[in-house]
C-alpha cells in the first residue's frame, strides 16, 4: 500500500515537471558542448553521435515499452550478440534469409520471456538476468566461441551509408522512435501497456488480459533488440558472440534519464530519444576536450543520479 | 490444482516432505551425488573440493553483503566495480609503499564509503536501487581504469599475497574469510535487533516506519555492509591475481545475485537467509567445477545457471503459493 501511494505520488511529480525540463536541459546541453568545443557544432562530429548511439537508440525503444509495462529486460545485450552470430552464419547462404531468421530467433526469445515471466510469475529481474546467460551460452555455443565472418560487405556498408549528408541509421532511428511513439499513444495494446503498468489489478478489472499485454511486451523488446542486433551486425561487420555485453544497462540509461518511471505507467519514448542523446553528447564533448575516456562512466553515473534524484525529489 | 497435489503427494512420508520443503537442499544434494558419479569420485577429492571453494569464496563473499541488500528489496549492481576499484586501490598503494595494512584499511573504507553513496542516493533522493547502484557501479568502474589508465598494477608485496595463496591447517585463507563472513551474516540476521529489522524493513517498510524503526539507518548499514562484503572479495581477488585489476567481470555481479536467489531470498524482500545463499554459491560452484571435470564446453555454463535460477525460483514459489 505505502509502496503504491509513494508511485502515485511520484507519477504525480514526473508528469507535472519533466514535461518541459528535459526539452530545456536538452537546449543547455547543446549550447554548452557548442560553447566548449568549436569542433561539436559539425556535420562530421553529429555524424558520429548519431552512429555511435544506433544500438543503444534503437534497443532503448524496446526497453522504454518494457520499462512502462513495470518490467525489465536485462536479456537485450544477449539477444543482439545471438542475433549478430545467427546473422552471419546464415548470410552466406541467403542475406534474406539471414535477416528474417535472426528477427524470427529474437521475436522468439522475447516471446519465451514473456511466457516465462506470467508462467512462472518471478520478478523479471531475476527472469531476464537468467535469460540473459542462456541466449549469451547459445550465441556461443552456435559460435563456438569464435567470431563469425561472414556478413557480406553491402550489408556491413549498410552502417557507415549516407543519404544526403545525413547517416542512413538516422532515419532508421526516427521511424523506429516514430513507430514506437505511435504504438504507445494510438494502439489499443499501446495504451494497455500503460494500465498494465500503472497497476497491473485495475487494468485486470477493467478487462484487459495482463498476461497477453506482458507477453506481447517482450515480444516487441525481442523484436527490437534483433534490429538493433542487425544494426550492430552491420556496424561491427561480424557475428560476435561476446560482443554486446552490457547494452541493456546503456539502453536503460537512455530511458531512466529520459524521465521512464521505474515503478511502470510513465514514460515517453521522445523522452528517452533526448536522453539518449544527452548521454551521446556529453561522452563526445568529452572526447572532443581530450579528458581521458575513464571519466566517461563517471559522468554518466553522476548524470543518472541528478537525472533521477532531481525529478523524483521535486515537489 | 498441481502445486498442492505435489505438496500432498509429498507430505506423505517425512523425508520427501524435507526435501519438498527446502528444495535448495534437494538441488544441492541431487548436484553432489550427480557430480561425484559423473566424475567417478574425482569431484569428492579433498583436492577437488579445496580448488573449488577457493574458486568462489570471492563470490560467496560477495553474496552475503548481497543477501542483506535484497533482503532490504533492494539489490547492489556496484559490487563488481566495487571488486574492481578496491583491487587498484589496495595495489597502488601496496606498490607505492604503504605495507599492507594502511591499503587494506583503505580498501574497506573505500568499500563501505561506496556502499553509503549508494545508501544515500536510495533512502535521501528516493532513487529506486536498481539506477541508484548502477549509477555508483559507473563512478566506481571509471575510478577503477582512472588510477592508472585502464593499466593493471603489478609486483605487490610477498605479504599481501597471503590472503589468495596462504592456508592456515591445510584451508585456503579465503575460504576462512569466507566462511567467517557467512558466520557473521547469519549471526547478525538471526542473532541480533539489527537483523529483524532488516527482516522487517524489507518486508513491510510502512509498518517497519510506523513500529519506529529508523529505515534509512537500517538501509545505509544494509549497502555499507554489502559494499564492505565487495571490498574484501576484491582484496581476496587481488591477492589470488597477485595484481591490481581495473578490469569489471560483470559475471561477478550476476553471479553474486544469482548465490542469493538460488539461495531463496525472494527478491520482493524480506524473507531469506544467508544459510540459503552460501547453498546457492555452492550450487554455482559445483556445477562450474563438474563442468570442468566433464571438460563440457565452458560456454554453456552462464545458461545453466540461468536455467537453475528458474528452476529453484519456481519451485520456491509453487511451495510459498500453495502454503
Amino acid at each position: 500500500m505505502f509502496k503504491e501511494q509513494a508511485q502515485m505520488k511520484d507519477k504525480v511529480r514526473f508528469s507535472s515537471s519533466s514535461s518541459m525540463l528535459l526539452p530545456l536541459v536538452f537546449i543547455i546541453v547543446v549550447i554548452a558542448c557548442a560553447a566548449v568545443s568549436p569542433m561539436f557544432f559539425t556535420a562530421e562530429n553529429f555524424r558520429n553521435i548519431i552512429v555511435g548511439s544506433a544500438t543503444f537508440g534503437i534497443l532503448a525503444c524496446g526497453m522504454t515499452v518494457v520499462l512502462v509495462s513495470g518490467e525489465i529486460d536485462l536479456s537485450v545485450g544477449s539477444q543482439i550478440a545471438l542475433t549478430s552470430v545467427v546473422m552471419a552464419t546464415l548470410a552466406p547462404k541467403s542475406l534474406t534469409l539471414a535477416i528474417i531468421g535472426s528477427l524470427f530467433v529474437s521475436l522468439c526469445i522475447g516471446l519465451i520471456n514473456g511466457i516465462l515471466l506470467t508462467k512462472t510469475k518471478m520478478p523479471s529481474f531475476v527472469l531476464t538476468l537468467s535469460t540473459m546467460g542462456i541466449v549469451r551460452s547459445l550465441a556461443l555455443v552456435i559460435a563456438n566461441g569464435q567470431p563469425v565472418y561472414g556478413v557480406p560487405r553491402s550489408f556491413a556498408n549498410l552502417s557507415n551509408a549516407v543519404v544526403g549528408n545525413v547517416p542512413l541509421v538516422a532515419y532508421a532511428m526516427i521511424v523506429m522512435y516514430l513507430l514506437t511513439w505511435f504504438f504507445l499513444k494510438y494502439t489499443t495494446l499501446g495504451r494497455s501497456i500503460y494500465a498494465v503498468g500503472s497497476n497491473s489489478e485495475s487494468a485486470r478489472l477493467s478487462g484487459i488480459n495482463v498476461n497477453r499485454v506482458k507477453i506481447a511486451t517482450y515480444a516487441i523488446s525481442g523484436f527490437v533488440a534483433g534490429l538493433a542486433g542487425l544494426f550492430y551486425t552491420s556496424y561491427v561487420t561480424l557475428g560476435l558472440p561476446d560482443g554486446a555485453v552490457d547494452y541493456e544497462t546503456q539502453a536503460i540509461t537512455a530511458a531512466i534519464i529520459g524521465g521512464t518511471s521505474f515503478f511502470g505507467g510513465e514514460g515517453k519514448v521522445f523522452n528517452t530519444f533526448l536522453g539518449l542523446f544527452i548521454v551521446g553528447m556529453v561522452k563526445n564533448i568529452l572526447n572532443l576536450m581530450g579528458v581521458s575516456p575513464f571519466v566517461q562512466p563517471i559522468a554518466i553515473g553522476v548524470l543518472i543520479i541528478i537525472a533521477v534524484g532531481v525529478r523524483t525529489r521535486k515537489s | 490444482m498441481n502445486k498442492t497435489s505435489d505438496v500432498q503427494k509429498a507430505s506423505r512420508s517425512p523425508i520427501p516432505k524435507f526435501l519438498a520443503e527446502n528444495s535448495r537442499l534437494t538441488v544441492f544434494l541431487i548436484l553432489l551425488i550427480v557430480s561425484t558419479v559423473l566424475s567417478k569420485g574425482i569431484f569428492l577429492s579433498p583436492a577437488n573440493i579445496h580448488n573449488m571453494l577457493r574458486q568462489y569464496a570471492g563470490i560467496g563473499i560477495m553474496a552475503v553483503g548481497q543477501t542483506v541488500v535484497i533482503l532490504l528489496a533492494g539489490v547492489d549492481l556496484a559490487q563488481g566495480s566495487m571488486i574492481a576499484l578496491v583491487s587498484m586501490v589496495v595495489a597502488y598503494l601496496n606498490v607505492n609503499g604503504y605495507g599492507i595494512v594502511l591499503p587494506l584499511i583503505v580498501g574497506l573504507l573505500v568499500g563501505a564509503l561506496g556502499g553509503l553513496t549508494s545508501g544515500m542516493i536510495i533512502t535521501k533522493g528516493k532513487v529506486p536501487p536498481f539506477i541508484a547502484t548502477l549509477a555508483v557501479a559507473n563512478i566506481c568502474k571509471g575510478l577503477a581504469t582512472l588510477i592508472t589508465q585502464s593499466r593493471p598494477i603489478y609486483g605487490l608485496s610477498k605479504e599481501l599475497l597471503v590472503f589468495g595463496r596462504g592456508t592456515i591447517g591445510g584451508i585456503g585463507i579465503q575460504v576462512l574469510v569466507w566462511v567467517n563472513v557467512a558466520l557473521l551474516g547469519i549471526f547478525i540476521l538471526t542473532r541480533t535487533v539489527y537483523g529483524r529489522e532488516v527482516y522487517a524493513v524489507g518486508g513491510n517498510e510502512r509498518t517497519a516506519h510506523l513500529s519506529g524503526i529508523n529505515v534509512q539507518r537500517i538501509k545505509l548499514i544494509g549497502y555499507a555492509f554489502s559494499g564492505i562484503c565487495a571490498a574484501l572479495a576484491g582484496i581476496m581477488i587481488t591477492s589470488k591475481m597477485d595484481m591490481g585489476g581495473p578490469y569489471v567481470n560483470l559475471n561477478d555481479n550476476v553471479q553474486s545475485i544469482a548465490s542469493v536467489v538460488i539461495g531463496g531470498t525472494s527478491f520482493a524482500g524480506g524473507r531469506g537467509s544467508v544459510t540459503g545463499t552460501v547453498l546457492g554459491t555452492l550450487i554455482i560452484a559445483m556445477i562450474n567445477n563438474l563442468m570442468n571435470l566433464m571438460l563440457i564446453n565452458p560456454y554453456i555454463q552462464q545458461g545453466i545457471i540461468g536455467i537453475i535460477i528458474i528452476t529453484t525460483v519456481t519451485l520456491n514459489q509453487r511451495r510459498t503459493v500453495s502454503k
